[in-house]
C-alpha cells in the first residue's frame, strides 16, 4: 500500500511538473530564407518557432502571422520600409532565444532549386537583378546558378551569409566559364562573405559556384555544410553600390553624396540621403540600385579627400571628416591643420569597420616631420586611432597609410578629426535575460570609461511595474568604475517577457544617455535589442507539522 | 761563373725555343714550359701532351722523365717534381722517338719557417678526408676529435689539433709520438684507417710542423685568391687518360703547384671518373663531365667531352633545319661529340605532345582529327598558338608551382592554403610575368585570410628557412649546407647564406599564428622592424647583402625585401632568368640542361651552356613572359624530333639529339583517362566533375595520383615530382576499379559508341584517336575488326576491351 501511494504521489509531482519541463527556452538556430523583399511576402521558416513561442520583431510594421503551411510564417513586409535588416526574436514563458537577422531587401528574390550541386544542373537564372536564398545543407555540397553575359557586362557576385545572416559558414564563391574554367574567386570580401565582380571578355554563359567551409576552423578539408549554412547570393549586371563618398554626410535638410559602385550611370552618381529621424544615421537608396547603404550623420563637415595634388598635405580644420582613398600600393594620404596648446584630439579611422581593406596606421607628425605618435590596430578592428594633448601651438600634419603598403581603388577611409571628448560606454554579456522563480537577477554591467571621471547612473528601462530593478551608481574611481549589477527581482505573480534597456546617463549630465550592448552569438555586431523572461513566482513550499506524540 | 753562363745560355735558348720537340708531324708539349720551386714542400706536376695531327695524347704517366741533376730536384715517373735544395737544372722527357727539357729552378729559404697552418696543414686533413662530413667534420666530431667540415674554420681546427683535450694530440718533445700522426700511420687503432705512409710528403709536412713548435702561421702568408687547373678542357677517345694540374694562386702574384692535395670529383664517373691524384680516366660512355678540383674552399672546373667514334660529315650539321636559336645552338653541342639528331616526330606525334606539355591532356578525338586532316603546314605553330590562348594552360602550369611552393594545411591551416592555391592560379590565368610573380611572392604582405602570397612567410617563418626556398627556387642556388658550414661543392659559405638570410630580418607577424593541426586563425605579415641576424661563429651582424653582383641600399626603415626582389628579378641577374628557362626546358624537353633543374652552381655544369644563357636572355628579353617561352621552345626543332633513336645517338640523354619519352605526368594521365572515358573523376574537398589539376591540396585523397607519383602531402615544398615508372603503377592500371567503372558506365563513350550506329572500323577508328591522338593502320584495324566479327561477340564488351587494353599500353601513358 505504501509503495502504491508513493507512486500515486510521484506520477502526480511528474505530471504537474512535466508542462515546465517541457516547455523549455525556445532556441531560434535559422530563418529560411533569411530575407525577404520589400513589398512582398514571404513564406519564411523559423526553427524553434511553434504553437508555444511567441515571435519579437525590431521592425514593428512587419507583420508576422503563421503560414497555411505547417511549421511557417508568413512575413508581410510593407512598402516604405526602410532597407537594410530587422532583427527577429522568438520567446516563451520559459525564455527567449537568441536574435538572428532577417534582410529586407529591394530587388526581386527566388529560392534555390536543388538539384544543382553540378555545372550541368546549375539553376538557370533568366533575370537580373536578384536574390537567390540557398543553402549548402550537407557536407560537401556546392550550389550552382547560371546566367548569361554579354562581352563587357560587369557582373557581380555578392553572399550575405556569416557576416549578417549569422550562418556558421566560411562561403567561397567561384566564376566559371561554360567550359568549366574558373575565370574568378573570392573568399573573404566582407568578412567571411565573398564577392566577385567581373567583366566578361566576350559573350557566354557563366556560373556562380559555391560551396563553404566551417567559419570556425576545423581539420578536415572537405567542404562543409548543413541546414544552418543559409546564404544569400545577389547578382546583378546593374547598378550596384560600394560605398558613398564621403563616407559620412553632415545633417543637412537635402544632402546628397557621390556613390561610388559598379555599373553606376550618370543619372544616380549622385543621390540624396533619407536621414532616419531619432538615430545618427541617414540612407542611401535607389530603385535602380541593387543594394543600399546606412551611413553615419554628424554635425561637422565632411570632406573628400582632395587628390589633384596629392604631394602636399590636404588642409583641414578640426573637427571634420575626411573620406580617402590609398589609391596605389606605398601611398600615404596627410593632412595639415593647426592646433592650440593643450588642446586635446582625437584621430580616428574607420575602413575595416566599414568593410573596406585598408589595415591603417596612422601618424601624427609635428612641422619637423618628427613622429610624435602612431597608431596601427585598435582592438576588435584593425582601424587606428589617436588620442593626443599638444603641448605647443602649430601645424601638424596627420598622415594615413596602409600597414601593408597595399593600395588601389577599396583602400577607402573614413579619418574623423575632432576635440577629444570624455566618454563611456556599458555592455552586458548577453543580450537575454532571465529572472528564475522566487530569486533576484544580478546582470553585471561592464563600464568602459575613455578617459570620462564623471558618475554615471545605470537603471533598466522597459520594464513592467511588477519587476523592480535599483539604480546603481558607477563611480569615477574605484570597482564601481568598471563594474556593477543591477539586481532585478519579480514581485508580481506571472510571467513576463518582453525588451528591456540597460540605459547609463551621467549624473550631471542627462543628455549624454548610454545604451547597454551586448554580443549576439554568431555575429561580430553587438545589438541594444535585450529581453528580459521574468518566471512566475512559485508559492512557498507548506511547511509539515512535526508529528505529535 | 762559367757554369753559370751556360745556365743562363741555356735558358735563353729554350725560352726562344718553343717547349716542344718535333718528330715529323708530331711534337711534345710540357706544361708548364719551365719550373722554379719555391721552398722544400713545394712540387710540381707536369702535364706532357702528344700534339699529332690536331689530335692531344695525353703522355704524363707514359713517358720516361730524367732528373740531370738529381741533388736539386728529382722527377717521379708520373711527373711529379719533388725540390731537394736550392741549385737550377733541367728535366729531359721523352717519348718515342721526341723528346724534350725543361729548365727548373729550385730556391729554399734557410732558417724561416715555411709551414703554415692554414695553408698547409688543413690541405692535408681535406685530401685525406679527415674533415669530411663522415669523419671528424661532422658536426658532433668523430671520437672527441672534431674539425671543421672541409676546413672552413682554420682557427677552430688549429685549437682543436693543438690545443683541445690538454693537447694529447700532439707531443712537442716528441714530435713522431704525436698522437695525430700516429694514428694518421695506422700505429694505433683508428677508425678511418692508414692515411699516411712515413714516405708521404704530407706526413713530412705534419711531422715539420710539429718540430717547429706548431706555428698558427707564417708572417705575411698571402691569401688564397684562386686555383687553376690545367687543361679547363679535353675531348678524350673511349678508356683515354688524362693527368690535371692544379695551381694556387695567392695575393702576392705567387703560386704553388696543389694537384697531390687537391680533392677531385667526377660529376659523371661513368663518362669520366678521376683519381685522388687528379688522373682522369675517361670510360665507354659518350658525353660530358666536369671534374672538380677543390682546395680550399675554392673550386675549378675540368670539362671532359668523350665523343662517339667514327666522324660525321659536317654537311649533315649544316644541313640540319634551325627553326630558332635553340636549334643552331643544340648542333653545336651534338657535333663535338658526334650526335647526330633523329628523324622529325610523326604529325600526331607533335600534335598530342604540344597538348601534352602545354595544357596538360591529350587531344579529344576531334582535335586530333582536325589537326591531321588540317593541310595547312602552319598548322603545327598555329596549334602551339592555339593551346597557349586556352584557358587549360593556367591550371596545367600552375599545379607545377604548387607543387613547389604549397604548404601542408594542417600546418599552416586550410584557408591559408587554399588563398595560396587561388593566388598561383590568378597569376597563370592572367599570364603574370614570372618576375612579377616572383616579386609579389618575396614581397608580400597582408593577410593569409586575403593575400595567398602572404602563406609562404607563414609555412618558413624564419630567414633561415626563407632564404632555402627563395635562393632554390628562384635562383636555382642550394645553399641549405652553407647555413651550418662552407658549401662542400660550391662557392658559399655562411658569410653568404647569413647575409642573405638578412634580407628577411624584418618580416614580422601579427594575429595568430600557427596552432597546427588547425591552424585556424588569420595571421598578418608586415615588413617591421629589422633584427640582427648574427654569423653564428664570429657572432657578427650581418647585413643584407647579395650572393653576388650588387644591390641597391637598403635604407633605414624600409623593406629590404624589395631590394632583394629588385636584384633577384633583374634582366642581369642570370640565376634568375636560367633557372626558370630551365625548368621549362626540362617540362618540355623531358631533362633540364642543368640536373637537377635547381641546382646551378660551377661543378653541376650545363650540358650545353650557350643554350642556357641564351634562354635565359630570351626570356627576360620578353619581359619573363612564360607563354613566350613555351612558344619559342615548342617552334624549335629539337622539340619536334622523334624519339626513336639512331645508331649516333642511341647514348644520347641529355644533349637532346632525339626526343626524350617520359610517363605522363599524374594528373595528366588522370584527366586524360576522365576525358577518354567521358567520366569525370570525383573528389572530396573538390567541386564534382572537377579536373584533377584543379585540386588545390595533396591531402585531397587520390589513390591513382599517389600511385603515379603526386608529392606526399607531409612532405614540405618544395616538392619534385618523381616520374619513375613502377610495377605498382602498372598493376593499377590494370586492376583499378577506378578504371573499369570508368570504362563500363551505362553514361560513358564505351557505351554510347556501342550504341551508335557506328561501324567497327569506325569505332576503332575514334578509339584510336582518342587514346592515341592517331588514327589506327590498316593491320591494327584488321586485327581488331575480327574481334567484332567473332561469334557471340558483345559488341560493348570489345568496345569496353579495346579501351582498356589500349589505355594500358606504353604509347598512351607515355609521352613520346
Amino acid at each position: 500500500m505504501r509503495h502504491f501511494i508513493t507512486s500515486i504521489l510521484f506520477i502526480t509531482i511528474l505530471v504537474t511538473a512535466t508542462p515546465r519541463l517541457l516547455a523549455a527556452k525556445p532556441v531560434l538556430k535559422r530563418i529560411n530564407p533569411a530575407g525577404g523583399q520589400i513589398g512582398t511576402k514571404v513564406v519564411v521558416h523559423v526553427s524553434g518557432a511553434g504553437k508555444s513561442t511567441k515571435i519579437w520583431c525590431s521592425s514593428p510594421e512587419i507583420k508576422i502571422t503563421p503560414d497555411k503551411k505547417k511549421g511557417y510564417l508568413l512575413f508581410d513586409i510593407p512598402e516604405g520600409i526602410l532597407p537594410g535588416h530587422c532583427w527577429i526574436r522568438i520567446y516563451n514563458d520559459e525564455g527567449a532565444s537568441e536574435l538572428k537577422q532577417f534582410q529586407l531587401g529591394i530587388i526581386p528574390e527566388i529560392k534555390e532549386v536543388e538539384p544543382n550541386n553540378k555545372l550541368g544542373q546549375a539553376q538557370k537564372i533568366n533575370q537580373l537583378p536578384i536574390i537567390v536564398n540557398g543553402v549548402l545543407h550537407k557536407g560537401g555540397e556546392t550550389d550552382c546558378y547560371s546566367f548569361n553575359l554579354k562581352k563587357e557586362q560587369t557582373v557581380i557576385a555578392s553572399v550575405t551569409a556569416n557576416e549578417s545572416v549569422g550562418s556558421p559558414m566560411d562561403t567561397v564563391l567561384q566564376l566559371v566559364s561554360s567550359k568549366g574554367f574558373v575565370v574568378e574567386q573570392n573568399d573573404d570580401y566582407h568578412g567571411f562573405d565573398p564577392q566577385i565582380v567581373f567583366t566578361a571578355p566576350a559573350d557566354d554563359i557563366y556560373s556562380i559556384r559555391t560551396f563553404a567551409f566551417p567559419s570556425k576552423p576545423n581539420q578536415t578539408i572537405k567542404y562543409s555544410g548543413s541546414f544552418d549554412y543559409i546564404y544569400r547570393l545577389l547578382l546583378t549586371t546593374g547598378p550596384f553600390l560600394d560605398y558613398p563618398s564621403p563616407l559620412n554626410i553632415n545633417i543637412q535638410p537635402s544632402a546628397t553624396t557621390s556613390i561610388i559602385g559598379w555599373n553606376i550611370p550618370k543619372e544616380i552618381n549622385q543621390l540624396p540621403v533619407r536621414i532616419i529621424p531619432e538615430t545618427n544615421l541617414a540612407l542611401i537608396s535607389s530603385p535602380l540600385l541593387a543594394n543600399s547603404y546606412l551611413l553615419e550623420t554628424v554635425k561637422h563637415p565632411c570632406l573628400s579627400e582632395n587628390t589633384l595634388e596629392s604631394n602636399i598635405p590636404q588642409s583641414i580644420m578640426i573637427p571634420t571628416s575626411v573620406t580617402g582613398v590609398i589609391h596605389k600600393a606605398g601611398d600615404i594620404d596627410s593632412y595639415q591643420f593647426l592646433a592650440n596648446k593643450n588642446q586635446n584630439f582625437v584621430f580616428e579611422i574607420q575602413s575595416q569597420k566599414l568593410g573596406h581593406p585598408l589595415d591603417s596606421v596612422l601618424k601624427l607628425k609635428n612641422d619637423k616631420g618628427k613622429v610624435l605618435i602612431e597608431s596601427d590596430d585598435v582592438s576588435p578592428t584593425k582601424d587606428s586611432r589617436i588620442i593626443y594633448t599638444f603641448n605647443k601651438s602649430g601645424t601638424y600634419t596627420i598622415e594615413v597609410s596602409d600597414r601593408f603598403s597595399h593600395g588601389g581603388p577599396r583602400f577607402v577611409y573614413l579619418l574623423t578629426s575632432k576635440e577629444f571628448q570624455p566618454d563611456f560606454s556599458i555592455e552586458v554579456a548577453s543580450n537575454h535575460f532571465m529572472i528564475p522563480n522566487n530569486k533576484p537577477l544580478e546582470i553585471p554591467v561592464t563600464i568602459k570609461r575613455d578617459q570620462f571621471k564623471q558618475v554615471i547612473k545605470i537603471n533598466c528601462v522597459g520594464l513592467p511595474k511588477e519587476i523592480e530593478a535599483k539604480t546603481v551608481s558607477s563611480e569615477s574611481k574605484g570597482g564601481s568604475s568598471k563594474s556593477v549589477k543591477i539586481v532585478l527581482q519579480n514581485k508580481g505573480k506571472n510571467t513576463w517577457s518582453g525588451p528591456i534597456q540597460i540605459v547609463a546617463n551621467p549624473e550631471n549630465d542627462s543628455q549624454l544617455s548610454r545604451k547597454a550592448s551586448a554580443s549576439i552569438t554568431n555575429y561580430k555586431m553587438r545589438t541594444k535589442n535585450l529581453w528580459l523572461t521574468a518566471l512566475k513566482p512559485e508559492p512557498a513550499p507548506v511547511k509539515e507539522k512535526p508529528k505529535t506524540k | 761563373m762559367k757554369s753559370f753562363l751556360i745556365f743562363i745560355f741555356s735558358i735563353i735558348l729554350i725560352s726562344i725555343t718553343p717547349c716542344q720537340s718535333d718528330a715529323g708531324e708530331s711534337q711534345l708539349n710540357v706544361y708548364p714550359e719551365k719550373v722554379v720551386l719555391t721552398g722544400r714542400f713545394s712540387n710540381k706536376q707536369l702535364i706532357v701532351t702528344l700534339l699529332n695531327d690536331s689530335k692531344k695524347s695525353d703522355l704524363t704517366h707514359t713517358c720516361d722523365y730524367r732528373s740531370l741533376d738529381s741533388s736539386i730536384v728529382n722527377v717521379s715517373g708520373s711527373g711529379q717534381l719533388t725540390p731537394l735544395k736550392t741549385g737550377n737544372t733541367f728535366i729531359e722527357i721523352r717519348s718515342q722517338k721526341l723528346s724534350i727539357k725543361i729548365p727548373v729552378n729550385v730556391i729554399f729559404s734557410d732558417g724561416k719557417s715555411e709551414i703554415d697552418f692554414k695553408e698547409h696543414i688543413v690541405p692535408i686533413f681535406t685530401r685525406n678526408s679527415c674533415n669530411s662530413g663522415p669523419c671528424h667534420g661532422k658536426a658532433r666530431g668523430q671520437n672527441g676529435f672534431q674539425l671543421s667540415l672541409f676546413g672552413y674554420d682554420h682557427e677552430f681546427d688549429y685549437n682543436s689539433v693543438s690545443k683541445q683535450s690538454r693537447s694529447r694530440r700532439i707531443s712537442i718533445h716528441e714530435p713522431e709520438e704525436s698522437l695525430l700522426l700516429k694514428k694518421a700511420k695506422g700505429d694505433v687503432p683508428h677508425g678511418g684507417g692508414i692515411r699516411l705512409t712515413k714516405e708521404d710528403r704530407n706526413y713530412q709536412l705534419l711531422l715539420k710542423w710539429i718540430e717547429e713548435g706548431l706555428p698558427a702561421s707564417v708572417p705575411d702568408t698571402p691569401a688564397l685568391v684562386d686555383i687553376v687547373v690545367y687543361p679547363p678542357a679535353r675531348i678524350m677517345g673511349k678508356k683515354e687518360r688524362q693527368q690535371v694540374s692544379v695551381t694556387a694562386k695567392f695575393s702576392d702574384g705567387s703560386s704553388k703547384d696543389v694537384t697531390q692535395i687537391c680533392s677531385y670529383q667526377s660529376n659523371e664517373a661513368p663518362i669520366a671518373s678521376v683519381n685522388e691524384n687528379g688522373l682522369i680516366s675517361a670510360g665507354k660512355i659518350v658525353g660530358e663531365a666536369a671534374i672538380m678540383c677543390r682546395f680550399q674552399g675554392f673550386f675549378t672546373t675540368c670539362h671532359v667531352s668523350v665523343p662517339m667514334a667514327g666522324k660525321v660529315p659536317d654537311n649533315i650539321y649544316a644541313n640540319l633545319p634551325r627553326y630558332n636559336f635553340i636549334d643552331a645552338l643544340a648542333y653545336e653541342k651534338m657535333k663535338p661529340l658526334g650526335f647526330v639528331p633523329s628523324e622529325v616526330a610523326q604529325p600526331y606525334q607533335l600534335m598530342r605532345r604540344a597538348y601534352i606539355d602545354i595544357i596538360g591532356r591529350i587531344p579529344t578525338s576531334k582535335e586530333a582529327r582536325d589537326f591531321l586532316k588540317n593541310s595547312d603546314p602552319k598548322r603545327y605553330s598555329q596549334l602551339i598558338d592555339d593551346l597557349l590562348g586556352r584557358p587549360e594552360f593556367a591550371e596545367h602550369w600552375a599545379t607545377k608551382w604548387i607543387d613547389l611552393l604549397r604548404p601542408n594545411p594542417y600546418r599552416v591551416g586550410i584557408k591559408a592554403v587554399l588563398n595560396y592555391d587561388f593566388w598561383i592560379r590568378d597569376s597563370f590565368r592572367k599570364n603574370k610575368p614570372y618576375d612579377q610573380f616572383v616579386r609579389e611572392l618575396i614581397t608580400a604582405q597582408g593577410s593569409t585570410f586575403k593575400n595567398g602570397a602572404v602563406t609562404m612567410y607563414r609555412d618558413r617563418r624564419t630567414p633561415e628557412e626563407l632564404t632555402t626556398i627563395t635562393s632554390q627556387l628562384f635562383l636555382g642556388i642550394r645553399l641549405e649546407c652553407a647555413r651550418c658550414h662552407h658549401h662542400p661543392f660550391e662557392i658559399w659559405g655562411q658569410d653568404d647564406f647569413y647575409s642573405f638570410a638578412a634580407f628577411f630580418s624584418n618580416v614580422s607577424y601579427k594575429g595568430g599564428g600557427l596552432s597546427p593541426p588547425i591552424s585556424g586563425s588569420e595571421e598578418l605579415v608586415y615588413s617591421g622592424n629589422r633584427r640582427k641576424i648574427l654569423h653564428p661563429v664570429t657572432k657578427e651582424v650581418m647585413n643584407p647583402r647579395p650572393l653576388f653582383g650588387k644591390a641597391e641600399k637598403v635604407e633605414e626603415g624600409s623593406d629590404s625585401r624589395q631590394i632583394l626582389a629588385n636584384w633577384m628579378t633583374s634582366p642581369k641577374n642570370p640565376f634568375f632568368s636560367q633557372v626558370m628557362a630551365n625548368r621549362i626546358w626540362a617540362d618540355l624537353m623531358g631533362r633540364g640542361i642543368v640536373h637537377p633543374v635547381d641546382d646551378l652552381r660551377g661543378t653541376n655544369p650545363p650540358t650545353n651552356k650557350k643554350l642556357l644563357e641564351a634562354l635565359g636572355k630570351d626570356f627576360s628579353d620578353h619581359k619573363f613572359d612564360i607563354k613566350h617561352l613555351i612558344r619559342r621552345i615548342a617552334n624549335s626543332y629539337v622539340y619536334q624530333l622523334d624519339s626513336l633513336p639512331n645508331k649516333r645517338n642511341i647514348v644520347d640523354n641529355r644533349y637532346f639529339s632525339r626526343y626524350y619519352r617520359q610517363r605522363l605526368k599524374a594528373e595528366v594521365l588522370l584527366d586524360s583517362i576522365s576525358q577518354i572515358t567521358g567520366i569525370p573523376e570525383s573528389f572530396d574537398a573538390m567541386p564534382p566533375e572537377t579536373r584533377s589539376n584543379e585540386i588545390w591540396t595533396h591531402r585531397v585523397g587520390s589513390l591513382f595520383l599517389d600511385t603515379f607519383g603526386r608529392p606526399d602531402p607531409n612532405q614540405d615544398p618544395p616538392c619534385e615530382r618523381n616520374l619513375d615508372t613502377t610495377v605498382v603503377q602498372a598493376l593499377h592500371l590494370m586492376n583499378s576499379e577506378n578504371l573499369y567503372k570508368k570504362i563500363t558506365q551505362d553514361k560513358g563513350i564505351a557505351n554510347q559508341l556501342s550504341q551508335s550506329t557506328k561501324s567497327p572500323e569506325e569505332i576503332i577508328e575514334d578509339i584510336y584517336l582518342m587514346v592515341y591522338s592517331r588514327f589506327p593502320t590498316s593491320a591494327e584495324i584488321n586485327n581488331l575488326k575480327q574481334l567484332f566479327e567473332a561469334k557471340g561477340a558483345s559488341r560493348k564488351g570489345i568496345i569496353e576491351d579495346i579501351f582498356w587494353s589500349t589505355m594500358n599500353t606504353p604509347e598512351f601513358v607515355f609521352k613520346d
